[in-house]
C-alpha cells in the first residue's frame, strides 16, 4: 500500500514536468491520472505501424523510442523520443490513421490516454484543456519549425 | 539451437496452461457468484445511468464519492415520495381483498363473492352463446380451495422472496458505489492485463461499441421515459385510477418492440373491467394508446433511435418472440438490445481487427 502511495507520488512530480501538463494544478492532474494507462514495452517491441487507427496518445516515462518510415524496405527515421517527450498527438486533432510507425529501442514505460478520455478530460476540466492544449500547439509548431529548417538545409 | 527450441516448447506449454487455469477460475467464480450475478448486472445499469451525473458533477471538483452519496439521497427521498403516494392504496386494496376472502371463505367460493360481478355476468353471456364450453367451471377452479392451500405452503417461499429482495437492494447500491467511484481504476486494471499487442485495438473496440451501444441504450430510456410520460397524461386526462403506475407499465414494456404496447395495456384494461371506470373507457383508453403509439412509431423512435439501430425488422419479431420463450417477460424486454450489442461486437471486432494487422 505504501509503495501504491509513493508510486502515484511520483507519477504526479513526473506530469508535472512533462512540458504539456506543466501549467495544471495538482487537481487537475490528480483527475487526468485518473485516465492515464501504464504500458511497458520490451526493447524492439513494436508500439503501433503506420495506417492503424489513431487511439492513444503517449508520454515517454523512461526509455528511449524511434519514429520511423517504411518505403520499399527502407527505413527512414524521423525522430527519436526520449523521457518527457510524447507522440501521438495528430488524432487528438484530425480524425487520421497513425502517420508513422513506432518502436522501443530500449526497454521503455510509456503512459497513454485515449484521444477520446483527453477529449472527455477537456470538456470536463476546461481550463486545464486549454493550457494542454495550448502546449501542444507550442509543441507541434515546434516540430514544423524543425521540419522547415531541415527542409531549408537541404 | 536446440536450448532456444526447447525453451520456446517450454514457454508454449506454459502459456497453455496458464490459459486453461484462467479459464478454469472463470467458470468456477461465475458459477460461485451465479446466484448474484442478477445483482451484478442490475448494479452495472444503474451506474451507467447514474455515470453522467457523477462525471458532470465532478468538474466542480466534488469527490464522487459524495457525489454519488448525493445521488442516493436524492433518488431515496423521491422513491421515499412514490411509495408514501402508492403505498396507502396498496395496503387499502389489500385490505378490501382480504375482506373478500374472509366472506368468501365462509359462503364458499364463486366469482360473484369476489366481487368480480362483471366477469361473472360476461361469462353468464358466454355461456348463453356457446353453452358447450364450461367456463363457469374452469374458472372458478382457478380459486379453488386446493389452490389457496398450496399458496398459504408456499408461505416459506415469501419469506425467501423477502430475504432477496433485501439483498438485493443493500447488494445493489453497494456495487454500483463502488463501480461509479473507482470506474476508472477498474477500466486501467483490466486493460493492464492485455498484452501491447492487443492494448490500442481492445481500447478502440470497446470505446466503438459504447459509443453505438450507449447511444442506442440512453435512446431507448429516453424514448421509453416519453412514451411512460404521455400515457400518464392521457390516463390522467382521462381520469383513469393509478394513472402513475398504469402509464410507468406502458412505458416499461415499449421497448419490446412490436408486442410490448399490447403487454403495457393489459393492466389498465384490467383496472377498467374490475374497477369502477365505465367500460366505455376501454375504447377511450384504446385511442389514447393508439395516439401514443403512432406518436412513438412515427415521430420518437425515428428521431432518437432511427439509424442506430440497424437491425431487420424480422430479426427484431423473432429476437422478441425468442427472448420470452427462453427468459419470459425480461428476455422480451432485453432480447434486442442484447441482440444488438452482439451484432456490435461482432461487426466492430471485425473492421478493427483488419485495421490492427491482427486478422
Amino acid at each position: 500500500m505504501d509503495e501504491n502511495v509513493r508510486e502515484e507520488k511520483d507519477l504526479l512530480k513526473f506530469l508535472k514536468k512533462v512540458s504539456i501538463f506543466r501549467d495544471l494544478s495538482r487537481s487537475d492532474l490528480k483527475h487526468l491520472r485518473q485516465y492515464l494507462y501504464t504500458r511497458n514495452y520490451a526493447a524492439g517491441e513494436q508500439v503501433f505501424k503506420k495506417g492503424y487507427p489513431n487511439v492513444i496518445f503517449y508520454i515517454v516515462r523512461e526509455g528511449e523510442l524511434k519514429v520511423y518510415l517504411k518505403q520499399k524496405n527502407e527505413e527512414i527515421e524521423l525522430n527519436r523520443i526520449k523521457p518527457y517527450g510524447q507522440f501521438g498527438s495528430f488524432g487528438l486533432f484530425k480524425d487520421v490513421k497513425r502517420t508513422a510507425s513506432v518502436v522501443a529501442l530500449e526497454d521503455s514505460v510509456l503512459l497513454g490516454i485515449s484521444k477520446k478520455d483527453l477529449a472527455t478530460f477537456v470538456h470536463n476540466f476546461p481550463q486545464a484543456g486549454v493550457n494542454i492544449l495550448y502546449e501542444l500547439g507550442c509543441v507541434l509548431s515546434e516540430h514544423i519549425i524543425s521540419l522547415n529548417e531541415r527542409l531549408e538545409n537541404e | 539451437m536446440n536450448n532456444t527450441s526447447q525453451s520456446s516448447t517450454r514457454s508454449k506449454t506454459v502459456r497453455w496452461i496458464i490459459i486453461i487455469i484462467n479459464l478454469l477460475l472463470a467458470v468456477v467464480s461465475i458459477l460461485f457468484y451465479k446466484s448474484i450475478l442478477s445483482y451484478i448486472f442490475a448494479s452495472f445499469i444503474i451506474a451507467y445511468l447514474i455515470a453522467p451525473i457523477i462525471n458532470y458533477v465532478e468538474r466542480y471538483h466534488i469527490s464522487r464519492a459524495i457525489s454519488i452519496l448525493a445521488v442516493y439521497v436524492i433518488i431515496g427521498f423521491l422513491l421515499f415520495l412514490l411509495f408514501n403516494a402508492i403505498l396507502p392504496q396498496m395496503i387499502q386494496q389489500y385490505d378490501a381483498i382480504q375482506e373478500t376472502i374472509v366472506n368468501a371463505s365462509k359462503e364458499g367460493f364463486s366469482l360473484s363473492s369476489l366481487g368480480l360481478t362483471k366477469l361473472d355476468n360476461y361469462i353468464t353471456n358466454l355461456e348463453t352463446k356457446f353453452p358447450n364450453f364450461e367456463i363457469r367451471e374452469q374458472v372458478n377452479s382457478i380459486f379453488s380451495t386446493d389452490k389457496i392451500n398450496k399458496a398459504l405452503s408456499q408461505i416459506p417461499q415469501i419469506f425467501k422472496g423477502v430475504f432477496n429482495l433485501l439483498a438485493f437492494l443493500i447488494v445493489v447500491p453497494v456495487v454500483s458505489f463502488f463501480l461509479l467511484k473507482d470506474e476508472r481504476v477498474f477500466m486501467r486494471t483490466i486493460f493492464s492485463t492485455i498484452g501491447n499487442r492487443y492494448f490500442e485495438f481492445s481500447i478502440h473496440l470497446f470505446e466503438k461499441i459504447e459509443e453505438s451501444f450507449g447511444k442506442f441504450f440512453r435512446a431507448l430510456l429516453l424514448e421509453s421515459f416519453l412514451v411512460a410520460l404521455m400515457s400518464v397524461i392521457g390516463l390522467l386526462i382521462l381520469g383513469i385510477p393509478y394513472a402513475l403506475i398504469l402509464g410507468i407499465v406502458v412505458g416499461v414494456a415499449n421497448p419490446i418492440k412490436y408486442l410490448g404496447p399490447f403487454i403495457g395495456a393489459v393492466p389498465t384494461v384490467l383496472v377498467i373491467l374490475f374497477g369502477p371506470v365505465p367500460d366505455i373507457y376501454l375504447l377511450y383508453i384504446t385511442i389514447m394508446y393508439f395516439i401514443v403509439q403512432q406518436i412513438d412509431s412515427l415521430i420518437l423512435f425515428p428521431w432518437l433511435i432511427g439509424k442506430s439501430m440497424d437491425m431487420h425488422p424480422l430479426l427484431v419479431i423473432l429476437t422478441v418472440i425468442a427472448g420470452g420463450y427462453a427468459f419470459g417477460i425480461l428476455g422480451m424486454l432485453f432480447g434486442v438490445p442484447v441482440v444488438f450489442l452482439l451484432k456490435t461486437i461482432v461487426e466492430v471486432s471485425q473492421k478493427s481487427l483488419k485495421e490492427f494487422e491482427i486478422i
